[in-house]
């Protein structure tokens, strides 16, 4: 009845050194180590946010971010009141405010965005929660004014 | 005929997806009103149009099915508030209005209560596209519609309760929609006809 075991390539015994990381991509001469901040669950901030590199929020933030070309990932417990302007943008926690994605917006299951989208690309999984607009049309067009003059009026929380 | 809700989700044909689509080929914009709620699988379908859709869910946040006085009582029919309701943005006009099978849990009077508003946010020519049950009973609670292809919809319902059926007549519905034509109109085998409203009226308003 036991499986016979097979060949592992894992441990598990603590790695005796540092190991690098099997996943990682080769490394060039060029800057192309990709950077990822991140803001704890217990991390409140109140001011913008810009940055070089990639964005994982865990906590609370008011007020704008800014990197247009990194990625941002709003965690479970992330909670941002404000607008998000980034290249590729994730939606776990909750947003009250307009998203801006260069290339591409996600919003899972467990997000809710009460606010605006603008990106090229949306996916929004089922059981999301979102209350507002997408506008998917060509930047030209789009960039003029997106409809996020009137803030949007939740009348009642789904 | 399907009656009676299945708990599963159920793929039938849509004439009136169809026609919808059909028309947006040739159209200039896709500038798409969402009364129902946000599904994943209907903005990645409407994404080939370049759209911009705003996403109104009304079953979130209007109680259902409208309240009207009986016919009997004198008092007034109260307009819900639409505009806190939809929050719709301001100076964007919308071709299609997606009102899916909402209109069957209003009375007409709350159906001409939210026609009324919505030719606010209508371009000219825009499709208003819905479902009328013709049977004498419905879902209980307003039924989810996912776009399984261009010419069908799943039915996505949120109950196997039912309730009476308000059946709509066309004639009833076309005097409450004032200037929105019938532009086309289908008969489904499962006791569903989807119809395209078509705005007749001038008021353009100002597409962003």
């Amino acid at each position: 009845m036991w499986k016979k075991s097979e060949p592992e390539e894992t441990h598990p015994q603590p790695a005796p050194a540092p190991m690098p990381q099997p996943v990682a991509p080769p490394r060039s001469a060029a800057p192309a180590v990709k950077e990822q901040a991140v803001i704890g669950s217990t991390i409140y901030i109140k001011g913008d946010l810009t940055g070089e590199e990639d964005l994982s929020i865990e906590g609370r933030l008011e007020g704008k971010i800014e990197l247009r070309r990194h990625s941002i990932t709003i965690g479970k417990n992330g909670r941002i009141k404000g607008d998000i302007y980034g290249k590729m943008i994730t939606v776990e926690g909750t947003v009250e405010g307009n998203l801006y994605g260069e290339e591409q917006l996600i919003l899972r299951q467990s997000g809710t965005v009460r606010g605006n989208i603008v990106a090229p690309r949306v996916a929004l999984e089922d059981g999301s929660n979102f209350k507002g607009s997408i506008d998917m049309s060509p930047k030209d067009k789009s960039a003029a004014a997106p409809a996020q003059d009137k803030p949007i009026i939740v009348p009642k929380a789904t | 005929m399907v009656t009676k809700p299945h708990p599963e989700p159920v793929v039938h044909a849509s004439l009136g997806l169809q026609s919808l689509c059909e028309r947006l080929q040739n159209a200039a914009g896709c500038d798409i009103l969402e009364l129902g709620p946000v599904r994943s699988g209907n903005v990645q379908f409407w994404s080939r149009f370049s759209p911009y859709i705003y996403i109104a869910d009304l079953r979130s946040s209007l109680p259902l099915p409208v309240p009207v006085p009986p016919p009997e009582e004198d008092s007034e029919f109260v307009e819900p508030d639409w505009d806190q309701l939809l929050a719709l943005p301001e100076g964007r006009g919308y071709n299609v209005v997606l009102a899916w099978d909402l209109l069957n849990y209003m009375e007409l009077p709350a159906v001409s209560s939210l026609v009324k508003y919505l030719k606010k946010f209508c371009q000219p020519g825009a499709i208003l596209f819905t479902l009328i049950f013709d049977q004498k009973q419905m879902p209980d609670e307003i039924t989810i519609y996912g776009i399984a292809d261009e010419s069908h919809l799943r039915y996505e319902y949120a109950t196997s309760d039912m309730r009476a059926c308000p059946r709509h007549q066309p004639r009833a519905l076309g005097i409450v929609m004032s200037q929105f034509r019938t532009a086309d109109s289908f008969r489904l085998r499962n006791g569903v006809v989807e119809y395209l409203f078509e705005y007749e009226g001038t008021h353009t308003a100002s597409a962003v």
